[in-house]
């Protein structure tokens, strides 16, 4: 191939990946992503990192007040308290044992602070909490029959 | 008596038995020497002795031949007849496809409560539109439509019979059969894929249509993005047959071209008709989030784009063809990935969250097939050699293959991003060696993203300006001079523009390089780019439409017209760069966007003796950037979908409705009793007029923007209650509806939140509340008064986009410019 087109993809290569590394905040670039019984079993490690918790919010446990939140992640038997601190929408679709990717940090007392919930919703609408032992007995019953 | 459940299991059967037999068939009629390209093994041709291989695999072919003629022989057919059948099978499965499609149309429409798919994505409430279309409300109604319409693509292909492709190229069937055979397969052994699952006993009522999907955009979207995903099969298959069969003749290529075209254009406009939805149903500010989901039909998108690029420089310098390859083997590929990142749900996004146990077989299947084809690229090297070099850089070839680069690196990063959720790679040595799965964030993807687009950008107005073969310098002075000189010009411009009127309202530091001046660059250059481009296609059309007066002496409609329909790709094309320089000038106001959030007082006021809503009024003001906001009326109030009993509660849905003022000029009245009643009072519709002054200019006469939130009632099928939870409260699920007001500067995107009560210190559940007033207080007036906080803190979201309108202008022009290209009917075929 042309060389001086070899030439030019490097070139340009090396001016998109200098962009990419220029980092005057020092912020990270991604997410860790953790089921919230690993948070609480091994909280040492996730201090003063940005976290993707990942879980279920236990029935009753939300106590909104207006835009803020406190309620507690579950996976696993294990439960993460959770303030949500209201920096951004609580999305629609955020109740009751929904699933929900929460974005924050962990606290030294155990708690975590969210600035970003993400809970189930759109396209995959597949029976949300309706899973249930009925729904498959009934069909898997016909299908003895 | 067969249920229709029954009906459409026993319909799948059949199909699937002809998707067997096809494959049987097609692979017993193909000749020994296409046996032979199918078997080859790349790593035994790699590693072991020729002689060997080549022993090994006629070892291999001769008893695959014997049992071909065998069979033949039983049928008592021939290989030619035998090839026949199998298209005629491919031809017979689109209709039971349709027919297992109509089937879970007619349970749709009828509300069949035996359905589980029916009960779990439709009900009786809703409008005939909606029933039907909730087809592709699950997944398993999606796998049916998406089989439905690749055996719909195969026949259309196959019946192309004058150019004879089950006989010229038989593989195609094959390829085309295997794919039907997967979807198939899952539709049959896959509980989360099958359409026709059936309850025992009729359930009462139907969960409904996820209410997000209550949208026009939303109801065309999916299809239409299933038609660009799903008729990749057809010029993959086309490409791949004809280089298998090295029989790649010129007549296929028109027949190719136009499916690719078709197919990119159905990705293109089903990508932006998505964002048109997430823009204005989500209520969350944006358009593009870079999603697994989103990012999956991205990728295809741009490889696709690539592809049809480096098409042309294969017609006109027989160039490219390895290469090409390579681009329609990654694009259909991407678009099986596309499908399964949607469908699987293995990659956690905000589509997708529920894991569905078709990901593992559909996965494994689109490795091998990756893997299968892909060796063709070292089988059939030779024939794909080109005829040509490039012979300079700044060529219209080179400029092409440069931006195929960029794309496939861009593709590249997308990916990496897409499954970094997925391999944990970021290991520390803290308390003992972990690893941990991440996830981008979008800054991230803009980091990289936005400096490869504006080359890309860059690269589309500069290729149509070069010429074949020559360096750029020889064509620079007659091409490029003028629309270059016009980019700079706009771009200074611009950046007085910028700095002096829009940088002021930048408050944060939007840049995701941290240097606020990067954002601002890329600003400036996006613009001056765009001016650039449109100086160019302008030049271009100039000189076909001056030569086409002076040779032909036509008038400049009749030589536009004419020069369209006869160079329908070319100039079509240069009309589809223009949207797409919409597009990002639309993008790029992303930069400076800000987002405000804000609480207003109301208090509850008394209404008529049992009023069907609930009334309150604020009347606080709020200034933010040059508007001021005046909250008005908020209601809460029933809503019902067409065909609901309005007396049955699981069909109410509660809406939170809130009325602003946005620049009130003039004092408008509060209600008074005299003026009847509150609700018509705030819901005074606008005339057409006003409509079409409000969606073409943004300007809205009475400064009334209205937004709402929606409780849509969660019903729980067995007894066709309301679910409810352990304290009683109905379950309901929140969808946002946002008001726009969209002018060619900036939109103002409004969005109600969240109510508060300040005396009580907590937030009510005001759909519930609701729900006991309706139903069980009958409406009462001392209920209404006692129930009710007597006063509410109502958030409201903003947003303040800047130039959105022109990604939807963007996209307008991009669906009519790519019907340009496309249809067959603008075309002149007879030259000049």
């Amino acid at each position: 191939m042309n060389k001086k087109f070899v030439l030019l993809i490097l070139f340009i290569l090396t001016l998109i990946l200098t962009l990419f590394f220029i980092d005057p905040n020092k912020q990270t670039q991604t997410i860790l992503i953790v089921d919230a019984d690993t948070v609480v079993a091994n909280q040492a490690n996730f201090y003063d990192k940005e976290l993707r918790v990942r879980g279920f919010v236990k029935p009753g446990s939300i106590v909104r007040m207006g835009n803020k939140a406190e309620f507690i992640v579950v996976h696993n038997n294990k439960e993460l308290p959770v303030y949500f601190n209201g920096k951004t929408q609580i999305p629609d679709t955020f109740g009751d044992a929904a699933p929900v990717r929460i974005d924050g940090t962990l606290n030294p007392n155990g708690t975590f602070t969210a600035t970003k919930i993400e809970a189930k919703c759109a396209s995959k609408y597949e029976a949300p909490n309706m899973k249930i032992n009925h729904d498959q007995l009934q069909y898997r019953d016909y299908n003895k029959l | 008596m067969l249920t229709w459940n029954e009906f459409g299991v026993i319909t799948l059967l059949v199909s699937s038995i002809m998707v067997i037999f096809s494959l049987i068939i097609g692979l017993a009629g193909i000749s020994i020497k296409l046996k032979f390209q199918l078997i080859r093994i790349l790593l035994l041709e790699l590693l072991v002795d020729k002689k060997k291989v080549f022993k090994f695999y006629k070892m291999i072919v001769g008893f695959w031949e014997f049992l071909s003629l065998k069979l033949l022989s039983f049928l008592k057919i021939n290989k030619n007849i035998a090839l026949r059948l199998s298209q005629q099978a491919i031809f017979v499965n689109f209709f039971l496809a349709a027919i297992a499609l109509l089937i879970l149309l007619i349970q749709l429409y009828t509300n069949d409560l035996t359905s589980k798919y029916v009960v779990n994505h439709s009900s009786d409430s809703l409008s005939i539109f909606y029933r039907l279309t909730a087809t592709w409300a699950g997944s398993s109604g999606s796998l049916l439509f998406w089989y439905f319409l690749l055996t719909l693509f195969s026949a259309l292909v196959l019946y192309k019979d004058k150019l004879h492709l089950y006989n010229r190229l038989p593989i195609a069937i094959i390829v085309l059969g295997s794919l039907q055979f997967l979807f198939i397969f899952l539709m049959l052994f896959y509980e989360d894929a099958q359409p026709f699952l059936e309850y025992h006993i009729p359930m009462k009522a139907g969960r409904g249509l996820n209410p997000l999907l209550l949208h026009w955009a939303m109801i065309i979207h999916p299809p239409i993005l299933y038609i660009g995903y799903v008729s990749f099969a057809i010029p993959f298959t086309i490409y791949i047959s004809a280089v298998i069969s090295g029989n790649m003749k010129d007549d296929l290529m028109p027949l190719f071209r136009r499916w690719t075209l078709f197919s990119w254009f159905f990705l293109g406009f089903g990508i932006l008709l998505g964002s048109k939805w997430a823009y204005e149903e989500l209520g969350w500010g944006g358009y593009w989030a870079w999603d697994p989901v989103e990012n999956a039909s991205l990728m295809p998108f741009i490889l696709s784009t690539a592809f049809l690029h480096s098409l042309i420089v294969q017609h006109h310098r027989g160039m490219l063809k390895y290469w090409n390859l390579l681009l329609i083997t990654l694009t259909y590929h991407f678009c099986l990935l596309g499908t399964w990142i949607t469908r699987s749900g293995v990659i956690e996004g905000p589509h997708s969250f529920a894991k569905s146990d078709i990901g593992l077989p559909m996965i494994i299947f689109i490795g091998l097939s990756f893997l299968y084809f892909v060796r063709f690229l070292y089988f059939k090297r030779n024939v794909l050699k080109p005829k040509d070099q490039l012979e300079a850089v700044t060529s219209k070839e080179g400029s092409i293959l440069l931006n195929n680069f960029i794309m496939l690196i861009s593709v590249l990063i997308v990916l990496i991003g897409v499954f970094s959720p997925l391999i944990p790679y970021n290991c520390t040595f803290e308390n003992g060696f972990q690893c941990f799965k991440t996830e981008w964030k979008p800054t991230t993807y803009n980091k990289i993203m936005v400096p490869i687009g504006i080359l890309i950008l860059f690269l589309m107005g500069a290729s149509p300006l070069l010429a074949w073969r020559k360096p750029m310098d020889i064509v620079f002075a007659k091409t490029l001079k003028k629309p270059i000189i016009a980019g700079i010009w706009g771009g200074i411009i611009y950046a007085f523009v910028y700095f002096f009127y829009l940088r002021p309202f930048v408050r944060l530091n939007n840049s995701p390089w941290g240097f606020q001046i990067i954002a601002d660059i890329f600003s400036i250059l996006t613009v001056s780019l765009g001016i650039f481009i449109v100086a160019g296609i302008i030049q271009e059309y100039y000189r076909a439409i001056h030569a086409r007066k002076v040779r032909l002496g036509e008038t400049t409609t009749q030589a536009i017209i004419n020069l369209i329909r006869r160079n329908q790709r070319r100039y079509g094309g240069y009309l589809v760069h223009l949207a797409v320089v919409f597009l990002f000038i639309g993008y790029s106001g992303g930069a400076f966007k800000t987002e405000y959030q804000i609480q207003f007082h109301y208090y509850l006021m008394p209404t008529e003796a049992g009023s069907p809503y609930v009334y309150y009024y604020s009347g606080d003001k709020a200034y933010i950037q040059g508007y001021t906001i005046e909250a008005r009326e908020l209601f809460i109030r029933p809503y019902f979908e067409p065909n609901a009993d309005p007396s049955n509660p699981i069909y109410m849905t509660v809406s939170q409705e809130a009325h602003y003022r946005i620049n009130p000029k003039e004092f408008l009245p509060v209600f008074t009793v005299s003026m009847g009643n509150p609700y018509d009072f705030a819901n005074q519709p606008p005339s057409l007029a006003e409509r079409l002054l409000k969606f073409s200019t943004g300007f809205i006469l009475d400064g009334r923007m209205t937004t709402e939130r929606r409780f849509y009632p969660q019903v729980y099928p067995y007894t066709g209650e309301l679910m409810r939870n352990e304290m009683g409260f109905g379950e309901r699920l929140v969808t946002s509806e946002p008001d726009i007001k969209s002018s060619w500067t900036e939109d103002l995107y409004i969005q109600v939140g969240s109510v508060f009560d300040p005396i009580r210190n907590r937030t009510p559940d005001i759909a519930s509340m609701f729900e006991y007033y309706y139903y069980e207080l009958n409406r009462d007036t001392n209920a209404y008064s006692m129930l009710f906080p007597s006063s509410l803190v109502v958030d409201l979201h903003i947003w303040i986009n800047p130039l959105v309108k022109f990604i939807w202008f963007g996209t307008t022009l991009f669906f009519l410019s790519g019907l340009i290209v496309l249809l067959p009917i603008i075309e002149l075929k007879n030259k000049e």
